[in-house]
């Protein structure tokens, strides 16, 4: 599925994460991380939501992430959320 | 070299907690000068024979509202002067104007008990010339004394100073509390000079007048608002308010909670939360303590006014309250970094501790702690008192949440060892409490009457990893930038420079 | 027997994490109220992702779903048929919206019936008896008023009436109690002086909005020792007595006879049930 507008889910909040999905005139997956925790858990947030999107059959969006140290549940829970209001 | 924690380090290596020797260092200073009294600071500075390579002192008591440090040092930087070394018992974010004199090597080494903001900064990306010492309080006083560190010149900022420099830091418009930091300052070094912005006789002398050598009258000794601005509020995080409960449920089961009983408490939400229950619980129970030490806040006082504790031996105000109680209440006394928790004094205040409740960026499975840099390795903190007051006290109690915004308390080995294992009791989170099993005891005691979730550090690491996944090791450059000194001056740890992606 | 049912909005994924080390006894999800209309499918799957991932301990966990007739109804009580969703809390109940529980959720699981409404309570004697999955009431005294167009009081005169119904029904069909939630979180006292009055028209446990809540309401739920240790002396006192043929005797001024026993005996029971030493 191609992601053709903009959709928002998640707080700023401690333990969250805002996930933003936009358009890519590229038509590829690309992953923008902000991250408190960036060091120590950057490469896995990342892996984690390529794989989220994908497993949701996404296959080309911009997604934004920033995140306030959101457990990998949340991340997943915020993607999922982010991508039911793009429908 | 290995130390005893098999941390590889360059000399002089940790070996253990061993009882250390007494050791008394006369004071020879003796100023009778009448003619102190200076208005301008570069007059003062041109008078002192400073020159490259001096090694200059500042305490810390103004805290974030300081403007002492970088006035001076601004002045001396004007002067042309190069390689200082800096000798500040702490630094803050306000001290941010250093952060160009480091890098123009106007100051080339510090040597610090705790270290934030901007200068910690700039020290982990390695722009500081020479390799910093990171040592305790207690510490920084013997070796000031002793001439392990030899200060040219002693920069005082006193809220309060007669024209003779008889100092007090409970009284003007800057009242920042007590001096303690400054006392070794004032009596080893080579030149004393005091700054205030309020020339009066003090009603209480903390710093002496034979001891001082110039009294520079400014304008201002730094910003009230950021002077107190150490304050910390009790946690309003039910988390928080649960672990502090735990906490005193271990204290009870350590039989210490009992008439006579000293206690001390880091300034931080949850550690501030215990004292409050300490509060209530003595009034329950009908305890009285003896003393409350160290760095102290309102909370701290209420203890006191409530008569649940006898005295306060206070080394450094937090807040106002605080501030005021020491002005006004004869049992709320102003101690030196040496009386506090000088290692070559064995009558310290921190040897007589029974209970010490202390905070942690990071614990390991040995119980080391660090409380030196933050969980991405870059210098956020430092010993304070932590190593100090852990050695002393009978029972020590680390408290923290177990994870905090995906980081975890306790990890496989700490970054960087400020206090180590042998003075560390006990582990008290949200998820679990950790007993260091050399208190086989009392683990038994409180498997038996106490409904209180206990378990190995190995499981609370477990939980931990369980919630949050298995962190990145954190990278570093091959540079060292800083070292981690124990309270006797032996290496526990070097600080690497931290890697930029 | 859970003497507290803290509500925690299923949006904020900091307060599920610490959800489960509160001291509360019970913890209830809020897919409702404490979560904002766009917010409320957001909740939903932070709420399920949380269930998948988490260890709740041994804390009982319930989810408030939305109202029968809102479009969010559906999916919330299938979420409730995740395995550690201990039991359901239905809002707005009455037999229409009670009907419609039955009809989504298959199998039922225990339900905490939610009494908000004036038909609420004048039902309360068909919902009691309208399936062996309901297991509790809860009083909920700011929609009620609502619903009566009344103001909402601390003193609470307003729902006396439905708090005292509520409880009568609870006993006579062996339901959990629960008093319903007191809004001023910083009055401790108030808070106290209510579960007080509560327990003592026979509330099992109340509700707190906020976990600062939960110490105060154990506090007033607690026993007092004295009390227990009377009832332990009529106890001893009677059983003693019978064995010699007399029921009926005085003990320290007062007259005992079997209803006096078998109070205290009742008294007796739950105390050591709570863990008290006799």
């Amino acid at each position: 599925m191609i992601i053709t507008k903009t959709s928002q889910a998640g707080t700023l909040e401690s333990n969250d994460i805002v996930v933003k999905l936009m358009p890519n005139p590229e038509g590829t997956i690309q992953i923008n991380l902000q991250s408190v925790v960036f060091k120590q858990f950057g490469k896995q947030i990342k892996a984690l939501a390529l794989q989220t999107l994908e497993n949701h059959g996404i296959t080309s969006c911009i997604c934004d992430l920033d995140d306030k140290g959101a457990l990998d549940y949340v991340i997943q829970a915020r993607i999922e959320s982010a991508i039911q209001r793009n429908l | 070299m290995k130390n005893i924690l098999n941390r590889e380090v360059p000399f002089n290596p940790f070996n253990g907690v061993h009882p250390i020797e007494p050791q008394s260092f006369p004071v020879t200073k003796h100023n009778t000068n009448t003619d102190k009294l200076h208005s301008n600071l570069s007059d003062v500075l041109n008078l002192l024979d400073l020159k490259d390579g001096s090694v200059v002192s500042f305490h810390h008591h103004l805290r974030n509202g300081d403007d002492v440090m970088n006035r001076v040092m601004l002045e001396i930087s004007k002067m042309g002067i190069k390689n200082i070394t800096l000798v500040a018992s702490s630094i803050f974010e306000v001290h941010q104007p250093l952060v160009q004199l480091i890098k123009d090597k106007t100051i080339t080494k510090i040597i610090t008990a705790y270290v934030a903001g901007p200068v910690a900064q700039a020290i982990s990306e390695g722009e500081c010339q020479e390799i910093c010492l990171i040592h305790s309080h207690g510490y920084r006083a013997h070796m000031i004394a002793s001439k392990e560190v030899e200060i040219d010149v002693a920069f005082i900022g006193a809220p309060c100073a007669s024209e003779l420099g008889d100092c007090s830091g409970s009284e003007g418009p800057s009242a920042c509390g007590s001096l303690g930091y400054a006392v070794a300052d004032a009596m080893y070094s080579k030149k004393v000079v005091v700054l205030s912005d309020y020339i009066q006789e003090p009603q209480h002398i903390q710093i002496k007048k034979e001891w001082v050598d110039y009294v520079v009258k400014v304008d201002r000794l730094g910003d009230p608002k950021g002077i107190v601005s150490g304050t910390t509020t009790i946690t309003k995080d039910p988390v928080g308010l649960q672990i502090s409960k735990m906490t005193l449920k271990v204290m009870e089961a350590t039989g210490l909670l009992k008439n006579g009983f000293s206690f001390q408490t880091g300034a931080g939400g949850i550690s501030l939360a215990v004292a409050k229950d300490v509060l209530t619980y003595c009034q329950e129970h009908k305890i009285k303590g003896s003393f409350i030490s160290g760095g102290i806040t309102g909370y701290q006082v209420d203890l006191l006014e409530a008569e649940i504790f006898e005295k306060i031996m206070d080394v450094q105000c937090f807040d106002l309250k605080a501030v005021k109680s020491m002005h006004e209440n004869p049992k709320h006394h102003r101690i030196s970094a040496d009386e506090y928790a000088g290692p070559s004094n064995p009558d310290n205040v921190v040897n007589k501790l029974d209970i010490v409740i202390l905070g942690a960026t990071e614990i390991d499975l040995d119980f080391n702690v660090n409380v030196t840099t933050g969980s991405d390795g870059t210098l956020m903190g430092g010993s304070g008192g932590h190593c100090d007051t852990a050695a002393g006290a009978k029972f020590t109690i680390i408290v923290s949440k177990l994870v905090s915004s995906r980081i975890s308390v306790v990890v496989d080995k700490v970054l960087t060892v400020t206090t180590p294992y042998e003075s560390i009791d006990a582990l008290i989170t949200d998820r679990g409490i950790a007993i260091h099993p050399r208190h086989q005891e009392l683990i038994e005691h409180l498997q038996k009457n106490t409904k209180l979730p206990l378990k190995t550090i190995t499981e609370l690491y477990e939980i931990a990893l369980s919630l949050t996944g298995k962190p990145e090791p954190i990278q570093f450059e091959e540079e060292v930038v800083a070292l981690s000194l124990y309270r006797d001056g032996t290496v526990l740890d070097v600080i690497k420079m931290v890697k930029n992606e | 027997m859970n003497r507290s049912y803290l509500f925690i909005p299923a949006s904020n994924a900091g307060m599920i994490l610490s959800s489960m080390i509160l001291e509360t006894d019970a913890i209830i999800f809020d897919l409702e109220d404490g979560v904002a209309l766009n917010q409320k499918e957001a909740a939903r799957t932070l709420l399920r992702n949380g269930l998948d991932t988490l260890d709740f301990l041994d804390k009982d966990i319930y989810v408030r779903v939305n109202a029968a007739d809102t479009v969010f109804f559906k999916e919330d009580v299938l979420l409730c048929q995740h395995p550690k969703v201990h039991g359901i809390v239905l809002p707005k109940a009455d037999m229409t919206s009670f009907l419609s529980l039955t009809k989504t959720l298959q199998p039922m699981k225990p339900t905490i019936l939610l009494i908000e409404s004036a038909l609420g309570v004048v039902q309360l004697p068909q919902l009691c008896q309208a399936s062996p999955h309901v297991i509790g009431l809860l009083l909920g005294g700011e929609d009620l008023s609502a619903d009566f167009g009344v103001e909402r009081t601390k003193e609470g005169h307003e729902i006396d009436l439905a708090r005292k119904l509520v409880v009568l029904h609870a006993k006579a069909f062996n339901l959990i109690a629960i008093d319903t939630p007191y809004v001023d979180i910083e009055d401790h006292q108030g808070l106290k002086k209510e579960v007080r009055y509560a327990a003592s028209l026979g509330y099992d446990a109340k509700v707190a909005i906020n976990p600062r809540q939960v110490e105060s309401i154990h506090q007033a739920l607690q026993v007092d020792p004295k009390k227990i240790e009377e009832a332990l002396s009529i106890v001893n006192a009677f059983e003693m007595n019978i064995t010699q043929g007399i029921g009926v005797f005085n003990l320290n001024g007062k007259m005992i006879d079997e209803p006096i026993y078998r109070k205290a005996k009742q008294v007796v029971i739950k105390a050591k049930k709570e863990g008290h030493q006799t």
